[in-house]
């Protein structure tokens, strides 16, 4: 299957929500150093139970599965068996010596693709997010490919589209108890302020029923140059660093 | 002035779906959404024959006294410190004064075209690090093909990529410098290293800090690859060098380089929103700009309790895809009070652009960058607001001419 014909499973044309998916990841799958890198989990991949979410209705809720990204992709196509569309929003790029391995997610979205057929254009969403895309697999260091991403609010659906649709709940699937990520609470903070409710739930086999959590204020929240200041910092931060292979100290300053 | 915008139909839905998937996977569109805006538009903008050879014309006139302006500031660092650059690189340009420039064939500029109540005008040029490629090119050809009797004003892209492979030996090298992860730059840097290729030239996707300078000379290091550069084509804007370790050397961007760059960084001194504040010192006749760009003075020049304070735009000097533009009315109250507040505490940094009446076309406000490499009109990259302010929640539009007029 080529990158485009995943692509077209994972955001089919009748789905309203297929706009949104993200496809630079499904762009790289015909890359052929693709086949040389790792595409197992990693070793500290945890199952997902969602029978916590059972007595929620589907057509009334929205889900952001913030987790780690295997993991988000196997929670995706078990929401999927729900009624959730799972639409991926993963956003960086591939390269063998990238600081996140994106390989075992491409893996699993290629080999889940079978399962996604028979859902129907309005079915909910269930976006998906790699809760690692800020964390670096190993050491940041030199000659590595950093592929580090952050979500921003233009990334999703506004509150108004989410209520026009009858999406008056929204649920964040995260390993983690209480606030969300800071840079996804820009934008869960927007859908809360219009009137959605936001709930946390860890999928975790003891994780629990959905908690309501009220979302806190995060840093530069609509401010005027968020966007640019965060994407701004993180080139600095990185230079080397975010977006950019860190130079090698003894390759550099020939100039 | 007349519209010189023809209404149309859009493409119908089913044949745009298909068009939307090969601009994502033919032309490395891969932002085509951003929040509830879908980013390519399925109405093209027509344009008569006639406002094309008047824009491209004009385009061209721009572009030549551009260049020469930049090459006089250059020589003039004693202007440098009123164009709202940063310290580091004014420092750079001090350096490039006095070595000179470092070189810089295949020269690329976009002018950014407004039809208005009084003609067309610019808002500004991107004479850095111009995007839009892979719309105004591959998206563009792609809506082309379902548009009767129209035709692409060019394919800057593949412009571009002939006058850097005509300035470099056979197979040369071509390093293509950007954040690479960063999904909105990379995109345009694989679409181009695409055409590069086709044209027998070895591309290589590159970060900043992954070229060395040896002798003024660019070379590859670390994990993109080893060995000599013929050409660097940079996609990261020049203000962001100096954050770079000064052991990259950075500075080659603005001078003592030997191999030949897309832009040199030395074009910042035309890209600041600030340039018009000079005009006036320089020997550099610009009645072109005069003509096409409106009135732009030093916020601390507009008497803000007299004048209008509708008839104004406030734009950072080095601002970038609409960033922190205030348009009365247009931007959002409490943006435009964070606004009036950085240019009350830093005026330096700001400009004021007497405002325009756009026109409307089909309700949203289009702007039409025409893009010149080496001076010639080359191409157009469309885009349109629900409002008189072009930023990233713009549609990009395929701006295309009537063939029956050609």
């Amino acid at each position: 299957m080529t990158g485009r014909e995943l692509f077209e499973t994972w955001a089919p044309a009748d789905s309203i929500w297929s706009p949104w998916a993200k496809p630079v990841l499904f762009a790289e799958l015909d890359n052929p150093a693709l086949a040389g890198a790792p595409a197992e989990p990693p070793a500290d991949f945890k199952p997902v139970d969602l029978s916590g979410l059972s007595s929620l209705t589907p057509p009334a809720t929205a889900i952001v599965a913030d987790l780690p990204g295997a993991e988000s992709v196997l929670t995706g196509l078990a929401l999927a068996r729900s009624g959730h569309r799972p639409v991926p929003l993963f956003n960086n790029a591939f390269h063998p010596s990238a600081v996140i391995n994106v390989a075992p997610i491409l893996r699993l979205l290629a080999e889940g693709a079978g399962s996604l057929h028979g859902l129907a254009p309005e079915a909910p969403p269930a976006f998906l997010l790699d809760a690692g895309r800020m964390t670096a697999n190993g050491p940041v260091g030199p000659g590595r490919f950093d592929n580090r991403w952050m979500v921003f609010p233009q990334d999703l659906p506004s509150a108004s589209f989410l209520l026009s649709r009858g999406l008056f709940k929204a649920i964040v699937l995260q390993r983690r108890a209480g606030q969300p990520a800071e840079d996804l609470a820009h934008a869960l903070l927007r859908w809360q302020e219009a009137g959605i409710e936001i709930l946390a739930f860890d999928p975790a086999p003891a994780g629990g029923a959905p908690q309501r959590i009220r979302i806190e204020k995060p840093s530069r929240f609509r401010a005027l140059w968020h966007r640019a200041l965060a994407i701004g910092g993180l080139r600095r931060n990185s230079a080397g660093g975010f977006g950019m292979v860190i130079p090698v100290p003894s390759q550099g300053g020939h100039g | 002035m007349i519209s010189p915008f023809r209404a149309t139909p859009p493409i119908a839905p089913a044949v745009f779906a298909q068009v939307r998937q090969q601009a994502i996977f033919d032309c490395c569109k891969w932002d085509p959404q951003v929040e509830d805006v879908a980013t390519l538009s399925p109405v093209p903008l027509l344009l008569e024959r006639a406002a094309w050879d008047e824009i491209s014309a004009a385009a061209e006139a721009l572009a030549v006294e551009a260049a020469e302006a930049e090459a006089e500031l250059v020589r003039r660092p004693e202007l440098h410190d009123r164009l709202g650059l940063p310290r580091s690189v004014r420092r750079a340009l001090r350096r490039a004064a006095r070595d000179g420039a470092s070189p810089g064939p295949a020269r690329m500029m976009r002018f950014d075209f407004h039809a208005t109540t009084g003609g067309w005008r610019i808002s500004e040029v991107n004479s850095d690090v111009p995007g839009g490629f892979n719309e105004a090119s591959g998206f563009t050809r792609l809506m082309a093909d379902h548009v009767p009797d129209a035709t692409t004003p060019g394919d800057p892209a593949a412009r571009l990529a002939d006058a850097i492979a005509n300035s470099i030996p056979s197979g040369g090298t071509v390093a293509l410098v950007h954040a690479t992860a960063y999904t909105d730059d990379r995109q345009v840097m694989v679409y181009l290293g695409r055409e590069l290729a086709a044209r027998g030239c070895r591309p290589v996707l590159a970060a900043p800090d992954h070229l060395c300078w040896c002798d003024g000379s660019a070379e590859l290091c670390g994990a993109a690859g080893a060995g000599a550069v013929d050409f660097v084509l940079r996609f990261f804007p020049g203000e962001w060098l100096p954050n770079l370790p000064r052991r990259s050397g950075w500075q080659h961007c603005f001078t003592g380089a030997r191999t030949p760059q897309c832009n040199p960084a030395t074009a910042l001194l035309v890209q600041s929103k600030r340039f018009p504040l000079v005009w006036d010192e320089m020997a550099t006749s610009l009645p072109t700009w005069r003509r096409a760009l409106p009135e732009t003075r030093d916020p601390r020049k507009v008497d803000w309790r007299h004048d209008n304070l509708g008839d104004w735009v406030l734009k950072p000097a080095l601002g970038r895809v609409g960033d922190g533009v205030g348009i009365a009315g247009a931007t959002e109250e409490k943006d435009w009070k964070t606004i009036h507040r950085a240019v009350r505490r830093h005026p330096g940094d700001w400009i004021a652009q007497r405002r325009f009446e756009a026109l409307p076309q089909g309700g949203l406000f289009p702007c039409i960058g025409v893009y010149t490499i080496d001076g010639r009109a080359a191409g157009a990259y469309g885009r349109a607001a629900g409002r008189p302010l072009i930023d990233h929640r713009a549609q990009d539009l395929a701006v295309l001419i009537r063939r029956s007029y050609a």
